[in-house]
């Protein structure tokens, strides 16, 4: 929103010397976010009004002219011109070495300077109105015209041009989001107010409506009150077309609204004084009496914009005896819209229900200053404060026009609250130490009503903050505290009992394995949408139970029913840049409908479990594979939680093979898998050339130790030895057995390890060959050769016993 | 004798020859290993007389004895020639690295916050991401025709878009609401903070998401006064910038707090003094705050007359962008590892 502060004096008269930039200041710590100051004034500069004193051909061009001008004093300025509209006499715009302008070719700002036209010097230049930007105001007949300034009063050859047009103003740019609360502020009154209370200054009164006594043949009747509070209809007669008084215009222009005609200026005028939209009817077009009513099921109206809309019955009409005219609130009908002969009219100044206007200014897509006004929620009040205003303007300016009737339906007004607290409550919650009448004055410049008894304070609300801005102790202690300056406020820390430490145990293990995976577990940690594309569920074989009404993208509705999906579309469009990686996330999954979850306060949610997912990204599945089991195998130990085991699969999941998944166990309970991800789901999720080990478990379910369990065993007091074995074996052995044998084959055996698995030339096809290295000890004595040589053959003999065994080499 | 003489002296020159510890290892197996001069000496003391063999016995020991004594010489000698690197080794070559992982931007900030907030005594405290409108709105003072309840700014859940209230999820459109979960499950006097991800339906640019983070912190006690909301705004912005930040309060609004305020900070870019970063004013809106709407302390169980409070409600987003000068809202949830191994 635009704020002129001209327009604001006619308001309040700031104090004298006051900077725009401390304005933007002190209005942006109190009230509302003032975004930029633009002095329109600077746009001007060195452009002054001139008078033609003669002008004379070019001697060398057809198409141009020497002007003479009075540019004040004694002072003439030599112009070569090339517009049509030049005459003897004329006052224009001229602008002077050092100004600047914009040429009507393009090429955007530029300085005007002392030059040379063809032979003839050129001391400045003679401006049409869009080389000043000024088209709206002065719009131009034709391209290659000057600005005509004849319709100025009071014109002084050599004066500033900015001075004569009302354009030595100040703009206020603020930011409309910070009005959301403050329907109060929507137009210059309302600002002029609050500038009134912080800087102590007093408010103008404003003008008062004297309704006219007839009714003029009106009749209004309100189906709904909830839904139009308040509905004027005024009429006039002996309207004059034809465009506002040039004030008007400069007013409007100003602040970037384009002037159009009287009338609609006089409504726009009124909406950005005091924030109060207004509508006026051509009475020709309107039959009979008016009425506020819900639009009939499938009722259409043609609106100003030249569409034609479909209306439902929660839609609120203004309506004659024979359709809807009006869209409440939001746009007048075309039927009944005034033209350029209107010269009677009915002028509706009425206060519609927010949330209706609204939602259907959402619902048909059609948002206007009005309602986006409404929306707000204005005060009724304010209607009376607009008609003076309208009628004040009106008739100083057609005198001749004339109120012939007049309605106002008000059934409910509403009764702005008394806020009751004390002086105490509020100087506590601020930290403050204000006396009582400090307190009072300061709620009294913003407009309330107080009185005080002894520290209690019974605070009367004005209507133009009943909106539902102020109710409560709190909100006046909002207004004491910004009128006086949060920034005064004095620094009290809060004081805090500290009972115990803060134990967070669960918590604590989520960080733990977070870091565990992003230190020793080098991998990236990613984030990703919780709502999947249906390409990666299809990929993981999965369907989502829960989607969104408003989806981000129409193949993008359902919320992940796991981490799968997703870590899939991050493996797929990392793949693109690198051939290796490990990555992880931690996030919250969706996987059943079922409302099952009690919350506090009677709430019901679907289960949203946090889960964890790995991916590790290379070339051989088997060794990711291993890999990411060697990580699950370590983490109890490394994070200090009750260890993970894994065991076969009975149910498999389709996005990983077969034979290749494990599910990740907490004692007898599954909290997860882990798979080499397989063919299919690779394909389908556009993953090429690589191979991907997956795990994800289910972080809710995880058990963090109370404490670091860590137990010191004692180091061995006789030495230990190894014994490596080179097994040739079945390719069907499966290690756990092998193991299990190994480590029973001789009470010397304190442990097996796998050291490497080997396959290919010169091991036989269908076998593999194992390194596995046994570690001998006793806790009594120290080991002989002999014992070492029984060892070994204990072993060698029960790996016969069990399996198909070739002992390759020692 | 004038031969032992003679085999001393070519030893001792054999050891001063050696040029490598490799060179010397040869030259004291031929001296003084078992198949060596030394044995061969001793093995033909036993074809001298037997008058003799007392002296020369020692002599070849004595011979031992000095060739041992110049072979260690020599040893010490030839230490400080050895290398243990390649030849001409490239000690500009680089490091090699360590594997190496990370935490996501955000991940790092939300634990260096947790840190300085439980410094504070403050707990962590997490809630459900889909949340009813109860939580989302209802119990946060929002209007119940509040423009944010739409569809066209939340994500309501297919099947319950229709229903209010409790019965009405959505993914949760801002943090807030887990605030009152906590107080609904805890007894005043309390302090904890609330990171987490959120949602809002809307079209993504550079500067929008529709899926982003936030960190919220609430105090509740006997006395709270505006001012002491500063201890929080401090700790989130010393934690994320490292040093202190002028910030400063203004008026703003916000459902579930009265009075709202807006904080702001100094612009880091020009000190305050005014550039394109901050669009000349000095100062950058960083964040919400204020003490709760009685109605929300209300809806958390808890007496507004009896307790006063401060929220703190971050965006995180934002903050990581300024503080590692990101440019794209849209690059955290990318997934993309070009831009997440820059974060160490």
């Amino acid at each position: 929103m635009r704020i002129s502060l001209e327009w604001i004096s006619d308001y309040v008269k700031l104090p004298q010397g006051l900077k725009p930039e401390q304005i933007k200041y002190d209005l942006t710590m109190s009230t509302v976010e003032v975004e930029q100051v633009v002095d329109l004034s600077r746009q001007l500069r060195k452009v002054v009004t001139a008078r033609v004193k003669d002008l004379r051909p070019h001697p060398d061009s057809p198409k141009l002219w020497v002007v003479v001008c009075d540019a004040g004093g004694k002072k003439t300025v030599e112009v070569v011109c090339g517009a049509e509209n030049l005459s003897k006499g004329q006052w224009v715009a001229l602008a002077l070495p050092g100004a600047t302008v914009l040429p009507r070719h393009g090429k955007g700002p530029t300085v005007v300077e002392e030059s040379a036209v063809r032979g003839v010097g050129s001391h400045g230049m003679i401006c049409g109105a869009s080389e000043l930007g000024l088209e709206k105001l002065f719009p131009p007949a034709d391209e290659m015209h000057i600005m005509d300034l004849e319709e100025l009063a009071e014109l002084e050859a050599g004066r500033s041009l900015a001075a004569a047009i009302g354009f030595e103003d100040v703009i206020l740019e603020i930011d409309n989001k910070s009005l959301t609360n403050r329907p109060d502020l929507l137009g210059h009154r309302g600002i002029g107010r609050e500038l009134a209370a912080i800087y102590k200054c007093p408010l103008e009164p404003p003008p008062t409506f004297q309704p006219p006594r007839r009714a003029g043949g009106l009749a209004v009747s309100i189906e709904n009150p909830a839904r139009c509070r308040r509905y004027t209809a005024t009429r006039i007669e002996s309207l004059s077309a034809g465009p506002s008084p040039f004030w008007l215009r400069s007013r409007l222009v100003r602040v970037e609204q384009g002037p159009i005609n009287f009338l609609v200026d006089l409504t726009n005028y009124i909406m950005l004084s005091l924030g109060q939209p207004s509508h006026a009817f051509d009475i020709d077009q309107l039959h009979g009496t008016i009425e506020i009513r819900q639009a009939r099921k499938g009722e259409k109206l043609e609106l100003l914009d030249e569409t034609t809309y479909e209306l439902a019955e929660e839609d609120l009409v203004i309506a004659d005896e024979e359709s809807a005219v009006a869209l409440a609130g939001i746009m007048g009908g075309r039927s009944t819209s005034i033209r350029d002969d209107t010269d009677e009219i009915v002028l509706e100044i009425a206060n519609f229900e927010a949330s209706g206007v609204r939602r259907t200014s959402s619902k048909l897509n059609v948002t206007t200053d009005s309602s986006m006004r409404f929306e707000k929620g204005l005060d009724p009040v304010l209607i009376d404060d607009a008609l003076a205003l309208f009628c004040k303007v009106l008739f100083e300016t057609q005198p001749e026009a004339e109120a012939t009737g007049f309605v106002d339906n008000f059934p409910a007004p509403i009764e702005p609250p008394a806020v009751k607290t004390t002086v105490e409550f509020i100087n506590r919650r601020l930290g403050a130490q204000h006396s009582e009448a400090e307190v009072c004055a300061m709620l009294e410049r913003l407009g309330f009503g107080v009185s005080c008894d002894r520290g209690h304070l019974t605070v009367q609300v004005p209507s133009w903050r009943a909106t539902g801005d102020v109710s409560l102790p709190e909100d006046l202690v909002e207004e004491v505290g910004r009128l006086y300056g949060y920034e005064n406020l004095e620094f009290f820390p809060p004081v805090v009992k500290l009972e115990r430490s803060i134990r967070q145990p669960r918590l604590s293990l989520e960080r733990r394995i977070r870091e565990y995976l992003a230190g020793p577990g080098s991998m990236r940690e990613i984030v990703s949408y919780p709502w999947v594309e249906e390409r990666y569920l299809e990929a993981a074989g999965m369907n989502p139970p829960l989607g969104l009404t408003s989806p981000p993208a129409p193949d993008t509705q359902g919320l992940q029913p796991s981490l799968i999906p997703q870590m899939l579309w991050a493996v797929a469009s990392n793949l693109r840049f690198f051939q290796e990686f490990r990555i992880f996330q931690v996030a919250r999954v969706f996987p059943s409908s079922a409302l099952t979850v009690l919350h506090e306060g009677g709430e019901k949610l679907p289960p949203q479990p946090k889960h964890l997912s790995a991916a590790l990204v290379g070339k051989d599945a088997d060794r990711l594979f291993l890999e990411a089991k060697g990580i699950l195998e370590a983490l109890g130990r490394e994070v200090q939680m009750e260890p993970l085991g894994l065991s076969g699969e009975p149910e498999p999941v389709s996005w990983a093979e077969p034979a290749g998944q494990l599910t990740v166990r907490l004692g007898e309970e599954s909290v997860g898998r882990l798979g080499a991800v397989s063919a299919r789901t690779m394909r389908l999720a556009g993953i090429r050339r690589s191979a991907v080990a997956l795990l994800e478990i289910d972080l809710t379910r995880l058990q963090p130790l109370p404490s670091r369990e860590n137990r010191y065993q004692a180091i061995p007091r006789f030495p230990q030895n190894e014994c490596d074995l080179s097994l040739v074996l079945p390719v069907e052995v499966r290690w756990a057995d092998l193991h299990d044998v190994l480590g029973g084959a001789h009470p010397l055996v304190l442990a097996v390890q796998l050291i490497e698995e080997y396959r290919g030339d010169p091991v036989p096809a269908g076998k593999k060959s194992l390194l596995v290295r046994a570690t001998i000890g006793s806790s009594e004595r120290t080991l002989e050769g002999k014992d070492l040589e029984e060892v070994r053959e204990a072993l060698v003999k029960r790996a016969e016993e069990e399996f198909e065994l070739t002992l390759r080499s020692l | 004798m004038q031969n032992l003489e003679e085999i001393r002296k070519r030893g001792l020159a054999d050891v001063a020859a050696a040029d490598s510890p490799e060179s010397l290892q040869e030259v004291r197996s031929a001296l003084i290993g078992r198949k060596g001069e030394i044995g061969r000496l001793f093995k033909q003391l036993s074809s001298a007389p037997p008058a003799d063999r007392k002296a020369l016995g020692q002599a070849v020991n004595q011979l031992k004895g000095a060739w041992e004594e110049a072979i260690l010489q020599r040893h010490e000698a030839l230490l400080d020639s050895i290398s243990v690197l390649p030849d001409a080794f490239d000690l500009t070559r680089p490091g090699t690295p360590p594997a190496s992982g990370g935490l996501h931007p955000i991940t790092q900030i939300v634990y260096d916050l947790n840190d300085a907030f439980r410094s504070l005594s403050f707990e962590v405290f997490d809630g459900p991401e889909i949340s009813s409108e109860l939580f989302a709105f209802d119990h946060l003072n929002f209007r119940a025709d509040h423009p944010a309840r739409d569809s066209m700014d939340t994500y309501w859940l297919r099947g319950y878009a229709d229903k209010r209230g409790a019965e009405r999820i959505c993914l949760r459109p801002h943090l807030t609401g887990a605030s009152v979960r906590y107080m609904l499950t805890h007894s005043p006097p309390l302090r904890f903070v609330y990171p987490g991800r959120v949602y809002r339906n809307e079209s993504t640019d550079a500067s929008h998401e529709r899926a982003f983070f936030q960190y919220e912190a609430l105090i509740v006690d006997k006395r709270v006064p505006f001012s002491a909301g500063k201890v929080m705004v401090d700790a989130v912005l010393e934690t994320v910038f490292g040093r202190h930040v002028r910030t400063r309060l203004r008026t703003g609004f916000f459902p579930f707090v009265e009075p709202g305020f807006e904080i702001d900070m100094e612009c880091l870019n020009c000190a305050g003094r005014g550039c394109a970063v901050c669009k000349q004013d000095g100062w950058l809106e960083v964040m919400p705050g204020g003490p709760p709407h009685p109605n929300v302390f209300r809806a958390g169980g808890i007496d507004p007359d009896q307790w006063e409070g401060f929220y703190l409600n971050v965006g995180l987003d934002r903050l990581a962008m300024m503080r590692f000068e990101i440019n794209d809202v849209r690059l955290f949830h990318s997934a993309d590892l070009r831009f997440l191994s820059q974060f160490k």
